[in-house]
């Protein structure tokens, strides 16, 4: 029995996603990449697991599948940490937010990095509403003058050092140039079956 | 009890798994949270366990290499703690993706034909107002496999659940002049006047110059709601009612109404317990919807439920799956639901669900179950949005009832927030039983008068000064009574400017999380 090297081995599956690309569909494609790269991982070949990674996002761009695309950078950073190349990961992270991309594992995956490189996204709170009585988001709460970190740093603020209360904060990250409104709830909230009556009404 | 569990392998990343029912199923929701040390990274909403599991797979591949028996063991443990018993298998099994168990089951189910149930009626003692609906499903085999078996029973229940609507059907055919016409109007399900009832208005308006005539409407009253009581203010309009596939058919017809005229018909109406009957053979799933109503029992609410396998054959394994309207809280059930032959699944936001299983019934064999019910803890919010003659909103106001916990009564919470610089005075009226007794008010001195209406009601008037712009003005009434609060919207007035307009109206019932809390002694 001939024993494949590594290199074979990786170039055979790049071989056959392709040919699953041309005869099935992108999800088959995905999952026939995920399963191949999990079987590389699970026998420590981290490396060869992360050329597949980046054959995926080569490919995931020239499709323009943007959540595709979300995910391969999101894999390609975690990689990068657990082989703790943190140049080559910072690297993946920068495109990222060139790009644009976001996706719930890729914000994980990017906090991650952030805390453990210590980087600043220098998010700032732009607004802060708190639910009143009435149910709305309203902003009694002065946003506080400084630059966070990342979202962990603005949620512990939140728990912290506001009073108890749901909330609805939008943030404006500086490196992205965007805003994102992060909700969250620092009281406890009990279930209630509600009978709501909503009227707008005239007075004369 | 949720507990922020470290991931094995790392004493730095912490996953918090809060799921939102105590049934572990593939329909299992719930919200995973990621910690880094003590501080919240990301969380995520999941809709179903296939999801959930991943999305915990997902962050432990990301701190550390793949290990799916791993992960799967520490889900199974976490839930443990919880006192959720899972299944290992069918954790892994999601973990690795495996939608081989959806597939299967699609290539399962061959056909599902509808089947006659009127000889099951009197058999199943269900009431006169409402029928079986009755499918028969084709199944190539039924699998070996008890993940799949359990999936297809999942699957079959999901399918065939009653959705419970927000709106009724009705077809009005007329005869103008020479022209038949039909018109199909949907009207609104109203929250009622107390906790868990609910009116529809059925109005038929002649919008024409002319006479219409030979008037023929139909409405479609959804089994899962039972009709209590009908009024209709023309006492020409003759009604019949039959049974449909699967709502009440209510026609009304009349001869004539004249241009412009119209007649109000009110349906008040409950909510059924709607109930799937499945019978499992080897080759096929007999499925049985039915409706079981709420009944009164001194101060609480009873249900009832017979059974009877009218089949010749021992039938393998039967599911009776009780949705319980949300309004509703489970006290007791008879017999004791004991995993894993009866189970309730208290769903967050969902409401209660209760499933019995049993093996082996023999031809004939009798099975009853029956519920102890309470009202589900609820709060009636009335809000208000206050314009001018210029459309200016000027005020919103606010009306909350809060049933107490312990004793029997509740308050009620006005709040009175301006919008504008007011100057006149601002008066609430409101209604409440007459044999109700107001004890207490915060501030104490707040102006409240109180006035018998009829032998029913009595009217409550909050006056107060207005509040500043952007500010706002609270008074709390402590109640005391030993029936339902009234679910009355208030009437507002500011100075002698009274309500003149309705311009919008809209009403819902729904599971909300809120933390109202008026900690008033009580």
């Amino acid at each position: 029995m001939i024993k494949l090297s590594t290199e074979d081995t990786v170039q055979i599956t790049i071989r056959e996603a392709k040919d699953i690309l041309a005869k099935q569909s992108v999800e088959d494609f995905v999952k026939f990449l995920e399963t191949r790269t999990i079987e590389l991982e699970k026998t420590d070949q981290m490396l060869e697991s992360v050329i597949l990674w980046h054959f995926f996002e080569d490919t995931m761009e020239k499709f323009e599948e943007e959540d595709y695309l979300a995910y391969a950078y999101s894999k390609l950073i975690s990689r990068y940490l657990l082989l703790a190349d943190l140049s080559k990961a910072k690297e993946i992270y920068e495109k990222s937010i060139k790009k644009d991309l976001s996706s719930f594992h890729l914000d994980t995956v990017r906090t991650i990095y952030e805390r453990r490189t210590e980087t600043r996204t220098d998010k700032e709170i732009v607004e802060i509403g708190k639910k009143d009585i009435f149910g709305d988001f309203t902003t009694t709460v002065t946003s506080p003058n400084v630059l966070f970190e990342n979202n962990a740093q603005v949620r512990n603020f939140i728990l912290n050092d506001l009073p108890e209360g749901s909330y609805s904060i939008t943030i404006f990250n500086h490196k992205l140039e965007n805003t994102e409104e992060l909700r969250m709830t620092t009281e406890t909230l009990e279930e209630y079956e509600v009978i709501s009556v909503k009227e707008i009404v005239r007075i004369e | 009890m949720v507990e922020r569990k470290p991931i094995w392998g790392s004493s730095r990343y912490f996953i918090e798994i809060e799921p939102d029912t105590n049934l572990f199923s593939t329909a299992m929701s719930g919200l995973v949270s990621f910690y880094d040390t003590r501080d919240l990274i990301n969380e995520k909403e999941c809709t179903n366990l296939q999801e959930l599991v991943r999305t915990v797979y997902d962050f432990w591949v990301t701190i550390l290499a793949p290990h799916e028996t791993r992960v799967a063991r520490w889900i199974e443990e976490y839930f443990e703690n919880m006192g959720i018993k899972s299944d290992y298998s069918l954790l892994l099994r999601l973990i690795r993706s495996e939608e081989m168990i959806i597939e299967q089951i699609e290539e399962i189910i061959l056909e599902t034909l509808k089947i006659p149930t009127d000889h099951l009626s009197d058999l199943l003692e269900i009431d006169e107002n409402t029928a079986i609906i009755g499918r028969l499903i084709k199944l190539q085999q039924l699998p070996e496999d008890e993940l799949v078996i359990n999936e297809l029973v999942q699957r079959v229940l999901d399918r065939h659940q009653a959705v419970v609507p927000a709106r009724i059907k009705g077809v009005h055919q007329f005869n103008l002049g020479d022209e038949k016409k039909s018109v199909e109007i949907e009207k609104n399900i109203n929250v009622g006047d107390t906790i868990g009832s609910f009116s529809i208005t059925s109005t038929i308006i002649n919008r024409y110059d002319e006479p219409i005539k030979d008037i023929d409407v139909v409405d479609q009253i959804p089994y899962s709601y039972n009709v209590l009581m009908v009024e209709c203010d023309n006492k020409e309009a003759k009604k019949e009612q039959s049974k449909g596939e699967d709502s009440l058919l209510i026609r009304w017809k009349l001869s004539e109404l004249g241009p412009k005229e119209r007649v109000n018909i009110t349906y008040y109406v409950k909510r059924r317990i709607n109930r799937i009957i499945l019978e499992i053979a080897e080759n096929e799933i007999t499925v049985l919807k039915t409706f079981e109503n709420i009944n009164p029992a001194d101060l609480e609410y009873r249900a009832y439920t017979k059974y009877v396998n009218s089949h010749e054959d021992q039938i393998k394994e039967l599911y009776i799956a009780d949705t319980i309207p949300p309004e509703f809280n489970i006290l007791r059930t008879i017999p004791e639901a004991i995993a894993p032959q009866g189970i309730i699944e208290r769903a967050k936001m969902k409401g209660i669900t209760v499933r019995w299983k049993h093996t082996n019934v023999k031809p004939k064999e009798l099975i009853e179950k029956s519920y102890q019910l309470d009202y589900f803890p609820y709060l009636y919010r009335g809000r208000k949005l206050v314009k001018d003659k210029d459309n200016r909103d000027i005020m919103k106001c606010l009306k909350i009832i809060q049933p107490s916990a312990r004793g029997s009564g509740y308050k009620i919470v006005y709040v009175i927030r301006a919008l504008e610089q007011l100057d006149e005075m601002i008066s609430f009226t409101d209604r409440i039983p007459v044999n109700h007794v107001l004890m207490n008010t915060e501030p104490a001195e707040a102006q409240i008068m109180e006035e018998t209406i009829d032998e029913n009601q009595k009217s409550l008037t909050w006056v107060t000064n207005p509040p500043e712009r952007n500010q706002d003005i609270t008074v709390i009434l402590t109640v005391s009574g030993d029936t339902q609060p009234l679910f009355e919207t208030f009437t507002v007035q500011i100075g002698e400017k009274t309500e003149t307009e309705i311009l919008e109206k809209e009403t819902n019932v729904e599971r909300e999380l809120l933390a109202y809390s008026f900690d008033l002694p009580f």
